[in-house]
């Protein structure tokens, strides 16, 4: 019987250094991972609207007053085969 | 960046005491850009990314505006016009239809991040309208390039900072049915 306990992970070795080890550590950035109790995906919202509809005040622009990037973005694909994007970027640093 | 400044006023007392008075205030710095990338089917690219300034929303922040840009959406809502000449090189002027419905997931479409929901550290949002029509064109170094066609329209917002592994693929089908 293999004990599950030998699979675990030492604490200190639980960052996410091994996901990208290079630039969150030159940084100092690097964070333990938090687990799935720490991220509440929009899917679990799901049910309250299963037509998935979009509301007008949906496409204003919310504009934070604290550090955020948001952006509004046209992926095109024209007819004669030309790709192109477009995006206009709003960025808040506090 | 952000900047602290801070605005000492000293008063003088009748009696030789001094009082200091400080105000501080915080500066939020707001960067917008606008950035451009083609790819010709001959394996070309064709890149611009432009500082904005003196940007702007209208009243009701459907709309954006900086020097030389504005991004507007239509009174009815259903389509946007976008105009730019914001970078020398690369001049835009496209109206974006929609051409089906808008897809939103959940009533805020927000995924929140932290252990305390009511406090998230941070949240990312998503709007589409995964299928439009695009009328219009671009302009490269005085060619102008027809964009006729199909368009996806996503908006976002990370209601934090950046991270570093911050990378997605992303692809869009769209198939006719009749």
């Amino acid at each position: 019987m293999i004990s599950r306990d030998r699979f675990q992970l030492p604490e200190r070795e639980k960052t996410n250094t091994r996901a990208n080890p290079s630039l969150s550590v030159v940084a100092g950035t690097a964070e333990p991972i938090y687990g799935p109790e720490a991220i509440k995906p929009v899917s679990t919202q799901e049910a309250l609207n299963p037509n998935y509809e979009l509301e007008v005040d949906d496409l204003k622009w919310r504009a934070l007053p604290y550090t955020c990037v948001e952006t509004q973005t046209w992926y095109l694909t024209a007819d004669d085969g030309k790709v192109a994007l477009v995006q206009a970027i709003y960025s808040n640093v506090l | 960046m952000c900047c602290e400044y801070i605005n000492p006023l000293y008063l003088f007392g009748m009696s030789g005491g001094l009082l200091g008075i400080f105000f501080t205030y915080r500066q939020v710095q707001v960067n917008t850009q606008f950035v451009v990338k083609i790819f010709y089917p001959d394996g070309k690219v064709h890149w611009s990314s432009a500082e904005l300034l003196n940007q702007g929303f209208d009243d009701d922040k459907f709309s954006f505006y900086a020097d030389d840009l504005a991004i507007e959406l239509s009174e009815d809502k259903q389509s946007y016009k976008i105009m730019s000449q914001a970078a020398k090189d690369t001049r835009v002027n496209l109206k974006i239809s929609k051409a089906g419905p808008g897809f939103k997931v959940g009533k805020d479409g927000l995924t929140l991040f932290g252990t305390d929901h009511k406090n998230p550290w941070g949240t990312m949002r998503h709007v589409f309208w995964p299928r439009t029509k695009v009328e219009g064109s671009i302009v490269v170094n005085g060619e102008k390039l027809d964009f006729t066609g199909k368009a996806l329209y996503i908006m976002a917002l990370q209601g934090m900072k950046p991270h570093h592994a911050g990378r997605f693929s992303l692809s869009s089908s769209q198939l006719d049915c009749d």
